[in-house]
């Protein structure tokens, strides 16, 4: 997932980008709501992990003012105030998950799985396509009840691609979602990424547009049917 | 020592009447038995004087004879007239009244029935006493018209006394029957009278521990008014210090919440890395974490102590300033050398100023230590302490980023930090920098030193004589 981090403290800051960069997020860190505005008017993100107490825009503004920009981005809120009130404030003007101030890590990590999750409206964990299991939580990947081991990237862009059967991703978009603005990249390096997907998968299920970009086509009736025993 | 006003007020009062009721009773004896025997007197006098209208003719002893048989009859007709249950007490007055006639020549002409002696033959005319046979009597003398018959009337002074003696005896059976009634009345008006101070115990004593608005002074009798009002200043003060705690500790948890989660956040990221440097990094940002609570905990415990109501300074004495920012500087100096910082201090000796070093210590290391977290590596600090014409100047000077004009005021605000401060501050510096300012009556100033890089901050000490 590519996540937007809005946190002004340093160290709380620090901790939260490396802490979701190890867990295979892709994560750009910004220190005010201007900042977080700003990145949103030329990015993408699956979610926005937002701090209230924020200088030059407090949260809540920078919340009603995403909001009003009809940008339905999932915004998980972190906060030291813990009263009620707060909470329904939080929520009322925009949020879609709140946590206080000191929370568990592995918590947050999971309620941005679950955020994700219901932005794709999927009820499982696990994201299927054919033959092909992918559990985000886990950072597994089953082919055929068979496991392949995918460094995180190639992962996030797997995972990119299945949540989004039947459309057509640029390499644009792809490439800004498995890279933080602060990573340099390598004009090729999303071929790399696909052709090692491919390779380990031992199927063709990505499909190039040329010019374009990627897609994994719709799967025909049958993942109609497969569910029911 | 008065334990209860109302006990003390009944036992007084009391005491009051009763003194004042038996005095007069006292008086009323006297008075009335000197009221009793003018009036006695004056009916003595009065069947005297009937008498002797009667006895205007000439009479011859015949016509003695026939009133004198007629003087007889009275006992009996007596009898007749009042009531058989009195009959003790007639006999009695039978004998307490005595009427005489007596010619010119002392012989007894007319007696009532009772006596006939010549006990009065001698006695002078108008009012006087006598004593017969122990008894004393009170006798009336008066001649009639022509001159030629005395007439004497007589009555024992014990009827009098005993008159005189009775009406006391009534005013003492009352005043008996009125003090417990006055009493009870006492108690009852007291205890009205008390009502509004048990209206202000009530309202005090079924507080809750955490209700400390004012009592309503309105109902409140003037006497304790003086009384509530203290209270209604101890309960203000109270408040005051109870909201202090309580914002204390929402502050305290408040402002812990963040450095905390960057903690626990650190830690759980070690804990998942392989890697040993990026480890022992995030390890060094633990320890760094646990300073920021630290210093949290530290400044917050410094701005509660110097509370309002603390406003009046203690332990004030007349220290040198210069020698106190000297010591200062070099506790903390360390701090700057490690970032290679070119710290200064400019100090006029003596420098002598009236407060609380102590404070003015803290004043000066938060001061001293904001320059130093804010001014990046290789920068300058100056700290100067002058002698002014009516007071002390201490100046803190930095040439690091420096605060935009715009944000002056609100850097004295409780836990406001500056925007991209990358230095682990928690936002109280200042706020404290101000409060023991506000205590010395000095005045804080910030602005930007004459170069137009950096940061000065002033302040001025006026002048005070140390009481």
């Amino acid at each position: 997932m590519r996540i937007l981090l809005v946190e002004d403290d340093e160290l709380l800051g620090n901790g939260l980008y490396l802490g979701l960069i190890q867990d295979g997020h892709v994560a750009d860190w910004v220190k005010d709501g201007m900042a977080a505005l700003l990145a949103l008017e030329t990015e993408v993100f699956d979610c926005i992990i937002l701090d209230l107490g924020l200088p030059r825009l407090p949260g809540l503004e920078f919340l009603k003012k995403l909001r009003a920009n009809a940008n339905n981005t999932p915004v998980l809120v972190l906060t030291a105030k813990e009263t009620v009130n707060d909470r329904i404030k939080g929520l009322d003007t925009g949020a879609d998950d709140y946590m206080t101030k000191p929370f568990e890590l592995v918590e947050l990590l999971a309620r941005l799985r679950a955020l994700h999750r219901r932005v794709h409206q999927r009820a499982e964990t696990t994201i299927n396509y054919q033959d092909i299991c992918l559990d985000p939580a886990a950072h597994a990947l089953t082919v055929n009840g068979k496991l392949i081991v995918l460094p995180r990237r190639e992962f996030a862009l797997l995972q990119k691609l299945l949540e989004n059967v039947g459309h057509v991703l640029s390499r644009e978009f792809l490439t800004q979602n498995l890279y933080g603005w602060d990573e340099s990249v390598d004009s090729n390096v999303l071929e790399v990424h696909i052709h090692n997907i491919r390779r380990k998968l031992k199927g063709d299920y990505i499909r190039t547009i040329r010019g374009v970009g990627y897609m994994i086509e719709r799967e025909e009736q049958k993942s109609d049917t497969r569910d029911i025993p | 020592m008065i334990v209860s006003i109302r006990k003390f007020l009944l036992i007084n009062l009391l005491l009051a009447i009763t003194i004042t009721t038996s005095s007069t009773a006292l008086g009323d004896y006297y008075i009335d038995e000197q009221d009793v025997q003018s009036h006695l007197d004056m009916l003595l006098s009065h069947t005297a004087f009937a008498f002797s209208g009667l006895l205007t003719a000439q009479l011859d002893k015949n016509d003695f004879n026939q009133i004198q048989k007629g003087l007889d009859k009275i006992p009996g007709l007596m009898q007749k007239v009042l009531s058989k249950d009195n009959d003790k007490k007639q006999e009695n007055d039978e004998t307490r009244y005595q009427l005489q006639v007596l010619d010119s020549q002392g012989r007894l002409l007319l007696h009532t029935a009772n006596v006939n002696e010549l006990a009065f033959n001698n006695q002078p005319l108008g009012f006087s006493d006598k004593i017969i046979g122990g008894t004393t009597w009170r006798v009336f003398v008066i001649k009639n018209s022509y001159g030629d018959l005395k007439i004497v009337v007589a009555e024992k002074y014990d009827l009098r006394t005993e008159l005189a003696r009775r009406i006391t005896q009534d005013d003492i059976y009352i005043m008996l029957l009125i003090y417990p009634l006055s009493g009870l009345l006492i108690w009852f008006i007291i205890g009205r009278g008390l009502g509004g101070i048990r209206a202000v115990t009530n309202e005090v004593a079924h507080r809750a521990p955490t209700r400390l608005e004012p009592v309503g002074i309105e109902a409140v009798p003037v006497e304790i008014k003086p009384l509530v009002e203290e209270l209604n200043h101890l309960f203000l003060r109270l408040q005051e210090a109870f909201e202090r705690e309580k914002r204390f500790a929402g502050d305290a948890a408040h402002e812990l919440r963040t450095p905390l989660a960057a903690l626990k956040t650190q830690a759980q990221v070690a804990l998942k890395t392989v890697d040993i440097v990026e480890q022992r990094k995030l390890l060094q940002n633990v320890v760094i974490g646990v300073d920021c609570c630290a210093h949290v905990v530290q400044q917050l415990l410094i701005l509660s102590r110097l509370v309002p109501e603390a406003s009046e300074l203690e332990d004030v004495t007349e220290f040198d300033l210069s020698k106190l920012a000297a010591e200062i500087i070099a506790q903390i100096g360390h701090i700057a050398l490690e970032k290679d910082l070119d710290i200064e201090l400019i100090a006029e000796k003596p420098a002598l100023m009236v407060g609380n070093p102590t404070a003015i210590g803290v004043l000066v290391r938060n001061l001293v230590d904001n320059a130093i977290r804010y001014t990046p590596e290789k920068g300058a600090i100056d700290v100067l302490v002058e002698n002014k014409k009516d007071g002390i100047l201490l100046t803190v000077v930095d040439n690091g980023p420096g605060i935009p004009p715009e944000l002056h005021d609100r850097v004295f605000e409780r836990f406001y930090r500056i925007l991209g401060h990358k230095s682990p501050g928690c936002g109280l510096g200042l706020a404290i920098v101000q409060r023991i300012a506000k205590l010395h009556d000095a005045r804080v100033s910030i602005g930007t030193p004459a170069s137009g890089q950096g940061l000065k901050i002033e302040i001025f000490f006026p002048s005070k004589s140390l009481h």
